[in-house]
């Protein structure tokens, strides 16, 4: 899952760069952004899962009152950021030991928070313009090694 | 939106729209459904579907909004024969005048292709 995703989001941000007629028109890059979004959240699921458990954190004692109620194999991608919030004000020390490749915890959410921000805009019917697009799925690029088992 | 221009011109037909690399559950965008609003079409409930959901042998005809799209169909495999292109371009992020028009503009190309291969409209 991990690397068909990383291919898909290395090609996929090839052909937008590309650029000429042969490149996807802006609808296009929208829905290759949600595609992407919905493997990266599943990836992020993941990680929540592991860092609850180096922390040694209960998701249905310790963490779903923060995520709305919501079920852990139903977490979107904005329940993980409070699930990773909820872990770290619990037991920071421990969160930020743990951070992916070294980056502050302030740091990681903010950029799975921009992605978030992206997808949330696209699911109300907004328009999102194609350079944030390509630019959160070159966030999306450089987070998953940091985030992926 | 050409989804429900072709479901108007073509009654008879079950017309389904797909992206080729949408993935399920978009809505459509809030200017598009303002657009159709103002034509008289209610699209604020459709969800974006990815072509690989579909069948296509049972389409009698695939419709490509653009060239590209239509490149893509044939690399895929589908018989040329069953696919139409239009050439629209594409109003995400231009504003709601330009959705005005990019709807014009597939009503227009829409009515001449089942003008073309039809005859003309098959309205109830």
């Amino acid at each position: 899952m991990k690397d068909d995703l990383r291919s898909y989001l290395l090609d996929a941000i090839r052909r937008v760069e590309a650029g000429g007629v042969k490149s996807p028109s802006g609808s296009h890059i929208a829905g290759i952004f949600n595609k992407a979004a919905k493997g990266f959240e599943k990836e992020v699921r993941s990680y929540v899962s592991r860092l609850l458990q180096i922390c040694g954190l209960d998701f249905e004692r310790d963490v779903r009152a923060a995520v709305k109620g919501q079920r852990f194999a139903k977490l979107t991608l904005g329940n993980c950021l409070a699930a990773i919030k909820q872990a770290s004000a619990l037991k920071q020390t421990l969160v930020t030991a743990s951070m992916p490749g070294g980056w502050k915890v302030d740091a990681f959410l903010e950029s799975l928070r921009k992605v978030n921000d992206a997808w949330v805009q696209l699911k109300h019917g907004d328009e999102v313009g194609p350079p944030v697009l390509l630019s959160q799925m070159k966030s999306m690029l450089k987070l998953l090694p940091l985030i992926s088992s | 939106m050409a989804e429900a221009l072709l479901t108007q011109l073509m009654d008879a037909a079950e017309v389904q729209s797909a992206g080729i690399e949408a993935a399920h559950g978009l809505p459509p965008t809030k200017h598009a459904v303002s657009v159709m609003n103002e034509l008289g079409f209610d699209i604020g409930a459709h969800r974006s579907r990815d072509i690989g959901s579909l069948d296509l042998a049972k389409f009698d005809l695939i419709v490509a909004m653009a060239p590209l799209i239509a490149q893509w169909l044939r690399e895929a495999g589908v018989d040329p024969g069953r696919i139409a292109q239009l050439d629209v371009s594409d109003p995400y992020c231009s504003g709601l005048d330009v959705y005005r028009a990019t709807a014009k503009e597939i009503d227009r190309q829409l009515r001449s292709l089942v003008e073309k291969r039809y005859g003309g409209p098959d309205r109830k």
